[in-house]
């Protein structure tokens, strides 16, 4: 049986098929072109949770020290100037496929782990420029389709360092906060939950809306070009008035000092390993020390039917008044996040936290991001020279797996 | 504390938990004390090596942040709108000052003498604690910020502001009047947390879109390209990636490389000098809230708390957990160097 290849267990090999030896992890020979399924698409690798593993399992990044059955690790790291065995793609001898490269166990990738060079880290997305409507708008197409978070309340904007698209992103501790107080107000669990829900919906039919309907830009003189500054009939232009009034849940909860039992006490604990929050104790004990404080001033009326009127009833807001009324029902792609909530992403490679452990791929940068008001230009890729170049300095990585053409 | 249930590879259970969940917790500059806030309007001061509760402070709300002053007091925020000091050894807290709405996040700057408190009414408020209680006394000043505060973070003199709307504000501290920059995330969705590297070079930035942002102060083209992004906790599951939020991100004091934990209830380790994973821990029970390394570098103390990224349901309970820390798990890697 012939030995196994150490470059590639460093995570590069040069000769690529046509290496005499065996590229493959110990212990994993035969799963070999399984592997991107299980592939660490994050791309770190090394140990994964348990210590027993450390001398038993190559360490297939080559760090050297751990791996019992690759101690050195030497021969040509060629052209890798993170030293993370970048391997593969830069090196033009490399004869092999493109897809092939992709199952390699712990390949590292630039791109952001995606399995297919037109993966969701387009190069597209590492230095946006707005000047096409249609080209922003497919990049939110990818955005949503790949990567939706499971928190819905979020803000979005779909070019890096740009303001965003979507506004008016509440955090989890403030739909947490504001349902405690719902709770002590004595709002039924079954409303609160309700009210929640209608916030959701509400966000999402601004994403739905963000997704389906031409690119409008938010009104921001800092981004390059206004050529496609429409008119939006659908926007409604929301007023920042700067006054501390951010709090999209409108009550501030004051206490004149007390020492007020919590009403969700919790005494006699959860013995069961599931517990429901606090909110377990709604029946009893909402009779506590949270004083309510008049509205301030700055409040609206409508903001009392923040939950559920839909819209943009979101108070805070940056100043681009970036439209999305609430436009009709709010059938969304994504389900709420009552059931288990999955995001398409077709780029997923499962990162399995075993301990054989698989693929690197390195955290691949951003391109640089000027902090001036203009993108920076970048050429994104049709320069083909970037692969024949034998080293490559920070910041001029490419993104993206190479072309074909210089593959071969 | 024997409780029957966690296994030995998260760590140990600490006794005395609160009673809901852990906005955070943080270890002290000079001992093992732990300070811990929660959503059950308390904070609590542990000393996590012996595994006892050494006070307890009740607020008039949910409090969402902690820190040190020194192992005799500290501070808290809180969403009743209170910024308060807390005296360990008397158990005693008084109010140094109110903001308008809910006070998410307080640090104390030993640089500057002040603490820094960021909140949902768009404000930055610095205080001097130093002076008596009431407001009039203590405020230092207020900053606006263009959205509500969500996280902020210290090193030496500079502070980072983040918040809703993916704003970054950097600020130094010996000048406060106006932002040093001002800054759009580079990730495309909400934050969720920021800190500085201990070097002072820059700051990690999460979002609830499972990235961490790698970002330098140096506006320099040279430093700029150092930047970098990555995914982390996702998931992949039939075909399609669940994307969980970073809540938490500590930084090793020793080593300089970094914890990240997120609504998966996993807790990574990063070198972000190699970018590479370093580590990851046994998946704890519920979504990671917060962490934080002791000062040696040897504890980290992880908070399995649900974080209610998915609304009111039912969830595991809420834990804090000490775990000792192998310096395998955050020890960088050297690189190996192709021969010469």
């Amino acid at each position: 049986m012939r030995d196994l290849c150490r470059n590639f267990q460093r995570g590069s090999c040069q000769y690529g098929d046509r290496c005499k030896f065996i590229h493959a992890v110990p212990q994993q020979q035969q799963q070999q072109r399984n592997l991107n399924n299980n592939s660490n698409f994050h791309g770190f690798g090394v140990q994964n949770g348990f210590h027993q593993q450390q001398q038993q399992n190559a360490n297939p990044f080559g760090f050297g020290s751990k791996s019992a059955s690759q101690p050195q690790q030497q021969q040509q790291q060629k052209t890798n100037p993170f030293g993370f065995g970048v391997q593969n793609n830069n090196n033009s001898q490399f004869k092999g496929t493109p897809q092939q490269n992709q199952f390699k166990p712990f390949e590292n990738k630039w791109t952001r782990g995606g399995a297919s060079r037109q993966s969701d880290n387009n190069p597209q997305s590492s230095n946006h420029e707005c000047t096409d409507p249609e080209a922003c708008k497919r990049q939110i197409a990818e955005d949503f389709k790949q990567e939706k978070p499971l928190w819905i309340l979020t803000c979005y904007g779909h070019a890096k360092g740009a303001p965003c698209d979507i506004v008016g992103d509440i955090s989890y501790e403030e739909l947490r906060a504001e349902a405690y107080e719902d709770a002590k107000r004595g709002m039924s669990l079954q409303s609160i939950v309700e009210k929640e829900r209608n916030t959701l919906n509400s966000k999402l039919a601004e994403f739905q809306k963000l997704l389906t309907e031409p690119y409008r830009m938010p009104f921001n003189p800092s981004l390059n070009s206004q050529k496609n500054q429409n008119a939006n009939p659908f926007s409604m232009p929301i007023q920042n008035n700067g006054q501390h009034n951010a709090n999209p849940f409108s009550t501030p909860i004051q206490n004149n000092g007390q020492h007020n039992a919590n009403p969700f006490s919790l005494t006699t604990q959860n013995n069961g390993p599931v517990s429901v929050s606090s909110f377990s104790q709604l029946g009893a004990s909402l009779n506590t020390g949270f004083d309510r404080p008049t509205a301030p001033a700055a409040n609206t009326p409508a903001q009392s039917s923040f939950f559920g009127s839909g819209g943009n009833t979101f108070a805070p807001n940056t100043a681009n008044p970036s439209s999305r009324g609430f436009s009709g029902a709010p059938s969304s792609p994504f389900s709420p996040p009552a059931g288990s909530t999955m995001f398409p992403n077709s780029t997923s490679q499962q990162p399995s936290f075993g301990f054989n452990n698989l693929s690197s791929t390195p955290m691949f940068q951003t391109t640089p991001d000027v902090q001036s008001s203009s993108m920076s230009q970048e050429n994104v890729s049709t320069d083909l020279s970037i692969w024949l170049k034998e080293k490559w300095n920070p910041g001029e990585i490419p993104e993206e797996a190479p072309p074909d053409s210089v593959v071969r | 504390m024997a409780s029957a249930a966690a296994p030995a590879s998260l760590g140990r259970e600490l006794s005395d938990p609160p009673s809901d969940g852990i906005s955070n917790l943080r270890f002290s500059n000079h001992s093992d004390l732990l300070l811990v806030s929660s959503w059950d309007k308390s904070v609590r001061l542990y000393d996590a090596s012996a595994n006892v509760l050494r006070a307890e402070f009740m607020h008039g709300g949910p409090v969402l942040d902690c820190c040190f002053h020194d192992d005799s007091s500290g501070f808290s925020a809180a969403a009743d709108n209170t910024v308060r000091r807390l005296l360990f050894a008397s158990n005693k807290d008084d109010i140094l000052g109110k903001h308008d709405a809910p006070v998410r996040c307080v640090e104390y700057s030993y640089a500057a003498g002040q603490l820094i408190t960021g909140s949902w009414d768009k404000t930055l408020k610095c205080w001097d604690p130093r002076g008596a209680s009431g407001q009039e006394r203590t405020l230092v000043g207020t900053y606006p910020q263009p959205e509500r505060v969500y996280s902020i973070s210290l090193v030496g003199h500079r502070l980072v502001v983040a918040t809703a709307g993916r704003h970054v504000n950097i600020y130094d501290l010996r000048n406060m009047s106006q932002p040093e920059q001002r800054r759009e995330s580079s990730l495309k969705y909400q934050t969720r947390c920021v800190r500085c590297y201990p070097n002072g070079t820059g700051y990690a930035l999460s979002s609830v879109e499972g990235r961490v942002a790698m970002e330098f102060f140096d506006l320099s083209e040279a430093s700029q390209a150092k930047k970098y992004a990555f995914k982390c906790h996702r998931k992949s599951e039939a075909g399609r990636d669940i994307v969980y939020p970073v809540n938490a991100i500590a930084f090793h004091p020793v080593y300089g490389t970094f914890a990240t934990g997120g609504c998966d209830g996993y807790v990574n380790v990063w070198d972000g000098n190699n970018k590479k994973r370093l580590y990851q821990y046994s998946k704890y029970p519920t979504s990671i809230a917060a962490l934080s390394f002791s000062r040696d570098g040897r504890l980290l103390a992880v908070a399995s708390s649900y974080t209610f990224e998915e609304g009111l349901k039912p969830h595991e309970k809420d834990a804090i957990y000490i775990r000792g820390v192998n310096e395998i798990e955050v020890k960088p890697k050297p690189k190996v160097l192709p021969p010469a």
